[in-house]
């Protein structure tokens, strides 16, 4: 019996597991046998020895149903204990108030504490002439004899575990108590082994978390590194490429010049001077961002950025039949920014979208206060970008347009970070993308208090005083 | 008929702009670096200044400061293919910074600009 008692304890890790098994078995007809078992242990963090768990049916007509509800069903000891591991919340056991209130200092006198302290059990068989026993004791248990005996692990007392026959009445025999003590060896080393990998378990999971933001960091640091060295890269190869284009280029517009509409060449030239717009444009793309300038960065109106930037690409769009709506929230507070720069990456995400479109479809942009960050949201209605794809959006050279840089994304990305911001992007293949920009509002109050006088006055010079908002604006049609 | 002091290393370049600017009409004058254009700057007597950037022996800005601390009243523009001298502060000394590109609208504009501007301010 003990051995197979022990093997069932000895294989389970789980600390809350074990308890149930140690105080099942205590409780089990076929192994020890008591009516009731309490287990307390040691909280080094408290200081005291504390009430875990309590296991035995909750008075007299309990019990007597449980017994004989166990003679008829006649479980085997495994049967109990895979029962008893049911996966039911400890506060729900029967006797659970009573493990609730055990809480008591390691360096009081109580009853159970001493037998801890001392590492030997401690029998009460008149608890209430016993001046051992104390009266909060004898309040919370109940029972007028009964047993307690140390947990020992490694010659230190972990716990104790409080056994009464408060049901049958009998008084506890000797060699009752003999194996209860056999077994409370075996369960304090349990223990042990249980919190030893509940400790080893809790610092997995610390070193899982410190793996996790290494990978992210590590993650960032490769993105930002290989922007430098795209920046160094590209402004060499921009550079040297540059001088010899405006020479093709120029060339071929001044012949076209010299040739009539009609000669045969002329056609040939539009294609030279074509393309080499068109390298150039790619150009300007490297360029602008491998240039290092630092953000101009002022207190700006968002709202104005963002309808500076929509009036910048409304004939493009007009003209493709894209619908650009906006829906910029009022009195947005003013964010610390380089117009010129977010404007770029606004007009990025716009261009990508409108490309996403085609043709027919629409794009609104919406501005918004939250958790003391401005959020600008811009959608489309475009082919959506492949889950597979988002995760590199942002990468320097990643494009998904034969004739794009795979730079629009990365410059503008890289803009908003430079802002204390962040960017993030949603999208589902044939319905749309959704870009996420949040920036800091960051401005102090006084300054923003200032701001706001000097908006006053402004608006009173030139009655001009708006803010910048337009509310939902029918589209550019 | 205005004149024109194009300062330019780069030998097909030079045949472009010189070619160019005559046909519109200016009379153009070519040093090949910087050291060349200090030189003409008082025999040529141009009008205006159209200065490389990035050239061996003397670059345009160092002989841009010189040829105005002579004659500080002549229009000067940068004519580079770097947008990165924008942000040293002796190119701001020019009257105009113009980043080079096949079309040559924004040059000529420029040109004509400053012209009419340094007329105007003479008169």
């Amino acid at each position: 019996m003990l051995r197979q008692v022990n093997e069932a304890v000895q294989t389970t890790l789980d600390l809350k597991r074990l308890l149930r098994l140690v105080l099942t078995c205590t409780t089990s007809g076929h192994a020890l046998g008591f009516n009731r078992a309490v287990l307390l242990m040691v909280n080094k963090a408290t200081n005291c020895l504390e009430g875990r768990l309590a296991i035995g049916p909750k008075d007299q007509e309990d019990a007597y149903r449980i017994w004989q509800q166990m003679s008829e069903e006649n479980k085997s000891l495994k049967e109990l204990l895979r029962d008893a591991d049911d996966g039911r919340p400890d506060e729900e056991m029967p006797l659970y108030h009573i493990a609730a209130r055990l809480k008591f200092p390691l360096d009081s006198d109580e009853l159970v504490v001493r037998a801890v302290r001392d590492k030997t059990p401690v029998q009460v068989t008149d608890a209430y002439n016993d001046d051992r026993v104390s009266e909060e004791f004898q309040s919370i248990v109940g029972a007028n004899a009964f047993v307690c005996v140390p947990l020992i692990a490694k010659d230190e007392a972990v716990g104790a575990i409080v056994v009464d026959n408060i049901y049958a009445g009998q008084p506890i025999a000797a060699d009752q108590i003999e194996l209860l003590m056999i077994f409370a060896n075996h369960v304090g080393l349990a223990i042990e082994n249980a919190e030893a990998y509940d400790a080893l378990h809790k610092q997995i999971g610390k070193l899982q978390e410190a793996y996790r933001e290494l990978r992210e960091t590590q993650g960032k640091l490769v993105q930002s590194e290989k922007l430098a060295a795209v920046g160094e890269v590209a402004a060499h190869v921009a550079h040297e490429i540059r001088n010899p284009l405006v020479t093709i280029g120029g060339f071929a517009r001044s012949m076209k010049r010299q040739l009539d509409a009609g000669h045969p060449s002329a056609r040939s030239i539009d294609i030279i001077i074509e393309e080499v717009r068109r390298l150039e444009k790619i150009l300007a793309n490297v360029m602008d961002f491998s240039k290092p300038s630092a953000p101009w960065k002022r207190p700006t109106k968002i709202n104005q950025v963002i309808q500076n930037t929509c009036v910048l690409l409304n004939d493009q769009l007009t003209s493709l039949g894209v619908a650009l709506s906006q829906r910029l929230e009022r009195g947005l507070p003013l964010v610390m920014v380089d117009a010129e720069q977010v404007k770029q990456a606004l007009l990025n995400i716009l261009k990508n979208a409108a490309e996403s479109i085609g043709t027919d479809g629409q794009i609104s942009v919406s501005s918004r206060l939250e958790n003391g960050l401005i959020w600008i949201d811009i959608s489309d209605t475009g082919k959506g970008i492949a889950e597979d794809m988002i995760p590199n959006l942002f990468d320097p050279f990643f494009t998904t347009r034969p004739d794009g840089t795979g730079l629009g994304l990365a410059v503008t990305k890289k803009i908003i970070v430079d802002h204390g911001g962040d960017i993030e992007v949603k999208s589902r293949l044939g319905v749309g993308t959704t870009f996420t920009i949040c920036l800091p509002a960051d401005v102090p109050v006084t300054s923003r208090k200032r701001m706001a006088a000097l908006e006053k006055s402004e608006a009173r010079s030139t009655g001009a005083g708006d803010e910048a908002d337009v509310g939902a604006q029918g589209g550019t049609q | 008929m205005s004149k024109i002091l194009l300062v330019e290393d780069d030998e097909h370049q030079a045949m472009l702009y010189q070619g160019e600017l005559q046909a519109d009409g200016y009379e153009v004058a070519l040093a090949k670096d910087g050291r060349e254009a200090v030189e003409m700057v008082s025999k040529v007597q141009p009008d205006i200044v159209v200065m490389d950037i990035s050239m061996p022996g003397m670059d345009g800005i160092e002989a841009m400061g010189r040829i105005l601390t002579q004659h500080n009243k002549l229009p000067v523009i940068l004519n580079t293919a770097y947008a990165s001298y924008k942000d040293n502060f002796l190119s701001w000394s020019a009257d105009a910074y113009v980043i080079k590109t096949s079309d040559l609208t924004e040059l000529k504009e420029t040109i004509k600009k400053l012209l009419e501007k340094s007329k105007s301010d003479s008169t």
